[in-house]
């Protein structure tokens, strides 16, 4: 269990460590609330409205009080007020994460759904068609830019067959194209990771035995093999959610989706800097918490890793 | 290495566009047929023509000459961040391999730091702070990439260090600058030269995300990322205005990855050739 030890000792001082840099890259940035009112609201900043403003944000105070508040409500989630709407941000985003997590979670169980059976059968059969092909699609896919790919399928689907919605947000009919979109360079990723895995894991002299023994292949395959090789997929997992979070800011761009990805990227284009802060530390609490759990049922699952030292 | 990239069909085929890309983008003045920024109303939309060889776009500006000018900035924007984050990722690396004790934990609990994020979103947090722009695109890039080269760099110095010719030099009193560029950089660099050619289709995807985000590349210059954003609004009625650039990003980025493949596989063969 150390390794899962080691990691609960450090997910409090990674939280710590990026709320503290955002939080000062937030306070060091050149001029952020002059260009948030020069960019997000059009305004021309006289010194009367951002002297006004700097009060009215608590921007005049000292720099440690500062931190402390900030620290203070952080931990509650209320990340402090929006430059441009003066809205609280810990409000705005449980408006908008349910629409994320909806788009990120379809494509993850897209992803897995499909990568699963290909890398496995891929892997069974080094060198068949289905290994060539999915080598060849994984190459075109993950040299795919996401928001091209994103409108390709939005010509095809929507334009041009007319079979679903083009953009927003609403029926499963408008899930379906965002959430292949998003998937689609993890489901490549996947599938050649549980491929390579099943091709090492057939090399083990216990698969051998268990042929030997007249075991039947779907018992063998089903829950010997996968059990084993999809171990990877489970440390690939933490990554994979940091993946499908910074995707989501193309892929809700593209098709109008109303998630926190659009909402952090109008945030950096009006340099609405609160809200980029709150962000970056909400993504940084979601990515240590997955990778987290993925370890610890990496360790439930694979107890070789709990007896090994950790390195 | 090079003999036997050679013979490597496709990565000799993925060499050879990816230098015709280069030549193309460095005398696209002379090749391009207009002026990138040109605006004529006139010739909204303007199909295939001998003035406009790929039509005209949106503001009738000629796509063909902003596609040779586009490959310009996303060339060389992908080169500038793959250079930096090599030659950042080997200083950082080495010298955590090479010093060890303490330097190469306080190096390295910082690399993991850099490399708990999710690397997309916390560029585009940088930019975030630092504002749009393509320098800064840059910058956010390099800031969270280095830490993939510095591990790979730490690890192989670690192995190349255990070397007698290193023990030797460090008992002849050599500085260890000098160890470092003259004995460890000749053995390190052709793995870093692999991985840096792995990279750069991710490199380029990345940036030409960011700027047809509106995070990189500021409108009217031409860039590719910023074509496909400028073109989204009439890709129900133009679809060509958009498959011309995304096809040019696809094409380059495939390119890219066939040849770092061709590459790694060749450093390999080497690698076991020596062994």
């Amino acid at each position: 269990m150390r390794q899962v030890t080691r990691r609960l000792i450090l997910a409090p001082l990674i939280l710590w460590a990026t709320s503290t840099l955002s939080f000062l890259l937030l306070s060091l940035a050149p001029g952020g609330l002059e260009s948030s009112l020069l960019h997000g609201l059009g305004l021309q900043p006289t010194p009367e409205t951002i002297a006004s403003l700097r009060s009215q944000f608590g921007l005049d105070r000292p720099l440690l009080e500062r931190y402390g508040e900030w620290l203070v409500s952080a931990l509650r989630l209320e990340f402090g007020r929006s430059y441009i709407t003066g809205e609280p941000i810990g409000a705005d985003f449980a408006r908008l994460m349910p629409a994320t997590v909806e788009l990120a979670a379809a494509a993850l169980a897209l992803s897995l759904a499909v990568s699963i059976p290909v890398g496995m059968v891929a892997g069974m059969r080094v060198g068949g068609s289905l290994d060539l092909a999915s080598r060849l699609l994984a190459i075109g896919v993950t040299a795919l830019p996401g928001f091209w790919l994103g409108y390709l399928l939005m010509y095809g689907f929507s334009v041009w067959l007319d079979l679903l919605p083009l953009s927003g947000r609403g029926s499963w009919a408008h899930l379906v194209l965002p959430a292949v979109t998003l998937a689609a360079g993890q489901t490549a990723l996947f599938a050649r990771l549980l491929r390579n895995s099943v091709v090492g894991e057939l090399r083990q002299p216990y698969v051998r035995f268990a042929r030997a023994r007249g075991l039947r292949r779907r018992h063998l395959f089903g829950r010997h093999v996968l059990r084993n090789a999809g171990l990877p997929l489970w440390s690939a997992l933490g990554v994979a959610v940091g993946g499908l979070l910074s995707g989501a800011v193309v892929v809700e761009t593209v098709f109008a989706w109303p998630g926190m990805g659009r909402y952090f990227l109008s945030a950096i284009l009006t340099r609405d800097l609160p809200v980029v802060q709150a962000y970056v530390c909400c993504v940084a609490a979601i990515v240590v918490a997955t990778n987290l759990i993925a370890d610890i049922v990496h360790a439930a699952l694979d107890p070789r890793i709990v007896t090994q030292a950790a390195p | 290495m090079i003999e036997r990239l050679v013979r490597s069909p496709v990565g000799l085929v993925s060499l050879a566009f990816l230098l015709g890309l280069c030549l193309l983008a460095a005398f696209a003045p002379w090749l391009a047929p207009n002026d990138p920024m040109e605006l004529s109303l006139a010739d909204r939309f303007a199909g295939r023509s001998a003035k406009y060889p790929l039509g005209a776009d949106h503001l009738g500006r000629c796509v063909l000459s902003r596609l040779l000018w586009g490959a310009r900035p996303s060339l060389g924007a992908a080169a500038l961040v793959g250079a930096l984050t090599a030659v950042l990722g080997f200083v950082i690396g080495a010298t955590a391999g090479y010093a060890r004790g303490r330097i190469d934990e306080a190096l390295m609990r910082t690399v993991d730091f850099v490399l708990a994020f999710p690397t997309l979103l916390f560029a585009f947090a940088i930019v975030g702070f630092l504002g749009p722009g393509l320098d800064n695109a840059v910058i956010a890039i390099v800031a969270v990439h280095w830490a993939h080269h510095a591990r790979t760099v730490r690890a192989l110095t670690l192995t190349v260090g255990m070397q007698e010719y290193i023990s030797a030099a460090r008992l002849l009193a050599l500085r260890s600058i000098a160890v470092l560029l003259r004995h460890m950089l000749p053995n390190v660099a052709p793995v870093v030269v692999v991985v840096t050619t792995l990279d750069a289709g991710w490199i380029l995807l990345q940036l030409s995300a960011f700027s047809f985000l509106g995070l990189g590349v500021q409108a009217p210059t031409p860039e590719w990322g910023m074509m496909v954003f400028e073109a989204r609004t009439h890709f129900r009625t133009n679809p060509t205005l958009m498959i011309y650039p995304g096809t040019a990003i696809f094409a380059t980025v495939v390119a890219l990855n066939l040849l770092g493949d061709a590459l790694s596989g060749a450093s390999e063969e080497v690698a076991q050739s020596q062994a």
